[in-house]
């Protein structure tokens, strides 16, 4: 764990020549900017290699970087709108939100993973913006202000965004398990 | 009625967040003991909060930290030419421009001089009062622009082809 005093001397060390030190940085927030990649991009090799170049990117902007905001809200915006960008260039087919859950997958219930692949369909129905936002939303690290400020989306916009989505998945939920119990 | 739906929707959704106003919670309570189907929708949405909060954060290769730092003082990897499409258009480029230097060099666009005349029945020539002046043209003179910007081209592909990754190269070996 960094704290906001380790972070800025890190960033004053890689500016005054340091590279190394940035190496602490990519060790830190690694498995975030690689959930934000993965969520959009849904394919773990081309989300590592956008991750990747956010980071290199992040590292030649940074004496850009005015430190109003924090580094993680500033670098996650960078990994957001480079994996967004590998998106629009490789047009990746799009899956199920949980495809690459598989560590766990044994030790779950049927039930639990029923419940999931509903959600996962359900989730088919939300736009792709939505289904980000609402994605996004669920990383526990991330607050609502830091995924407004990630997508570039005003943050009331955003939480009605993320209502709705939620009220329409619940929605489409019901109606699937209705289809469901009906097959039964 | 769908107005008041939703509003009961956001509280719902609110309480599961745990950002429901004291004031509000209370009142909710009370509905949610009285009312079945308020009830059945705070269970539906209750599902779906449960599933999605139930994601984990991806760990990333173990070789992730190396190969960015690795690849620091390399341009973005996005926005590089590739080695195969950098050296196809500079074979290209190096194509047209002997293609252009060998016509040069047999005077095929020593014939093209003169000078262009605006055509009189243009529409603006009925506004203007004296007649359009002639563009002087001269072909040799355009196709020489034409093989130098050409060059430039040539060069700046060469540089971030060859040129760049090569010195990226011996630099990150000296590191």
């Amino acid at each position: 764990m960094i704290s906001l005093q380790e972070e800025n001397e890190l960033i004053d060390q890689v500016l005054g020549g340091k590279q190394d030190s940035y190496a602490r940085l990519v060790d830190h927030y690694k498995s975030y900017a690689f959930t934000i990649a993965v969520k959009i991009l849904e394919n773990r090799g081309e989300a590592e290699e956008a991750a990747q170049d956010g980071f290199i990117k992040a590292f030649h902007y940074l004496k850009d970087f005015n430190r109003q905001a924090r580094f993680s809200t500033w670098l996650y915006r960078i990994v957001f709108n480079t994996a967004v960008s590998y998106k629009r260039k490789k047009r990746i087919p799009l899956s199920g939100i949980e495809s690459h859950d598989r560590a766990d997958e044994q030790e779950d219930s049927l039930e639990r993973e029923d419940k999931k692949a509903f959600v996962s369909k359900a989730m088919d129905h939300l736009n792709e913006v939505d289904r980000l936002a609402i994605q996004l939303y669920y990383i526990k690290e991330f607050s609502l202000e830091e995924v407004a400020e990630m997508m570039g989306q005003n943050m009331n916009t955003l939480k009605v965004r993320i209502h709705r989505a939620r009220q329409r998945l619940a929605d489409e939920l019901k109606k699937i398990l209705n289809e469901e119990a009906l097959t039964l | 009625m769908e107005k008041f739906t939703k509003v009961l929707d956001d509280q719902l959704l609110d309480y599961l967040d745990g950002k429901l106003d004291p004031s509000k919670l209370a009142l909710l309570k009370t509905q949610l003991e009285s009312s079945h189907a308020l009830k059945a929708r705070l269970d539906e949405l209750r599902l779906v909060h449960r599933v999605l909060a139930s994601s984990k954060l991806e760990s990333p290769s173990t070789t992730f930290v190396n190969r960015v730092m690795v690849n620091l003082n390399k341009t973005s990897l996005s926005s590089s030419l590739s080695p195969k499409n950098g050296l196809l258009l500079l074979m290209g480029v190096t194509v047209a421009t002997v293609m252009l230097l060998v016509l040069l060099g047999a005077g095929v666009f020593d014939q093209f001089k003169g000078s262009l005349s605006l055509p009189e029945t243009l529409p603006a020539q009925k506004y203007l009062q004296e007649s359009l002046p002639a563009i002087a043209v001269n072909g040799k003179l355009m196709i020489n622009i034409l093989v130098g910007l050409n060059l430039v081209l040539a060069f700046l592909v060469l540089d971030k082809t060859v040129f760049k990754p090569y010195f990226q190269r011996r630099a990150g070996a000296q590191l």
